[in-house]
């Protein structure tokens, strides 16, 4: 099934782009107005994300019809293209094209417009998920629906905000630098653990007998719930020792890159690995 | 006021979706790796919500690829019948994909054997 790879692959890269995107919208609506040096890098990775996400969103939208045909040429039916656009997946399409769009459009205006208008483009794209597969079709979607907004939002802030905090350490001065990393921490205490509970919730919601965990569909999930564990244990790290060690120490900030390097590594993992996952299995299989 | 922002961000995300029922293969004729005595005139797949056919395949075991099975059924429906042109003593997997009221794309592949006379 070359086409159902091709899909999981594009729907993977998009995945990164998206929450890239989104997740700088949302760190420079909250920490934008303390960026200086960084200010510059940190919003053309947020315009570069949201432009290759619309891109690969596009094309991942294009492949639907391929799939339904289990071949390439499947793109070009004009009846499986219809059926595609009638589905829920081209309202998600459009929902993530317009919302990467906000993103790409504003992420470069430094004004608390612009910045409202990121995170619209942020939430928009990431609620997209909701949009289709088992959120949309199970009977507590409304339920699945806030948990796994809340779930994706955070793990897009968590995600999305890596890449300026490594240019932050790099072009802003270290007591800058240990405030930035330090207030994203404080912030990300309180809210990453979200991400582990609101998908606990969901799975108990989805997932109709234990024996799921046996089989691809759970095992994928234990994967990703072990990565989670790691990530954890790499932000603790972070945050306890490399952090407070920025505006002291210079050998920190490379120690904090090369942690938050594998934090990114392993949060691709799993973004990955649920693109795969929601693109072969579902809780039933 | 960051947590706060935040705490709003995490708001703006409750958004209600859609509801829609989810779809799967009831049984299917020639039942999976059935054995027949003759090239069965017709498949039907036979699903728990209305579905549309969107490719079906047919493979003899020796061929190098499948081919396509073409006058697909073009409305969904939760019983889909295919005419098969006679089949020669063999065996077959057919590949299926299909489409659910609820926009989940399945697919799955049936064995069947038709005897030698």
């Amino acid at each position: 099934m070359p086409v159902d790879f091709l899909s999981a692959f594009v729907r993977s890269l998009s995945f990164l782009a998206l929450f890239q995107a989104g997740g700088v919208a949302i760190y420079v609506a909250l920490f934008g107005r303390q960026l200086w040096s960084a200010a510059a890098p940190v919003r053309r990775i947020g315009f570069l994300s949201a432009v290759a996400g619309i891109a690969l969103v596009s094309m991942h939208y294009s492949l639907e019809a391929a799939r339904m045909a289990g071949e390439l040429p499947g793109a070009f039916d004009p009846s499986l293209q219809r059926l595609v656009m009638d589905s829920p997946m081209s309202a998600a399409w459009v929902l993530r094209a317009v919302g990467l769009a906000l993103v790409a459009a504003s992420i470069r205006n430094q004004s608390k417009l612009a910045a409202a208008i990121g995170v619209v483009g942020a939430v928009a794209s990431i609620q997209a998920f909701s949009l289709v597969g088992h959120t949309a079709s199970h009977d507590a979607h409304a339920w699945l629906t806030a948990l796994l907004g809340l779930h994706l939002g955070v793990v897009a802030f968590w995600f999305g905000s890596l890449l300026p905090l490594t240019i932050v350490t790099r072009r802003e001065s270290a007591a800058t630098a240990a405030a930035l990393v330090d207030a994203f921490s404080q912030l990300a205490l309180w809210f990453v653990p979200a991400i582990f509970l609101a998908g606990v919730v969901m799975i108990a919601i989805l997932v109709r007998r234990w024996s799921v965990f046996a089989q691809s569909y759970g095992l994928l999930l234990i994967a990703k719930a072990a990565g989670f564990a790691v990530l954890m244990a790499m932000a603790a790290l972070n945050k306890w020792r490399y952090g407070p060690a920025l505006a002291t120490t210079p050998a920190a900030a490379i120690a904090f890159r090369r942690s938050v390097a594998v934090e990114y590594a392993l949060i691709c993992a799993v973004l990955v690995a649920t693109a795969v996952m929601t693109t072969f299995f579902s809780p039933e299989q | 006021m960051k947590f706060r922002v935040l705490a709003a961000a995490s708001a703006l995300f409750a958004v209600a979706g859609t509801v829609q029922a989810h779809t799967h293969l009831v049984s299917a004729t020639p039942a999976d790796n059935s054995v027949l005595a003759s090239s069965p005139t017709q498949f039907m797949l036979h699903f728990s919500e209305p579905t549309r056919l969107t490719a079906l395949t047919i493979q003899k075991d020796g061929d190098k690829e499948g081919k396509h099975i073409e006058g697909l059924p073009k409305d969904p429906s939760d019983a889909l019948s295919i005419p098969v042109a006679p089949l020669a003593p063999g065996r077959y997997v057919v590949g299926w994909r299909a489409v659910g009221d609820d926009n989940h794309l399945m697919s799955g592949t049936l064995h069947f054997t038709i005897t030698a006379k």
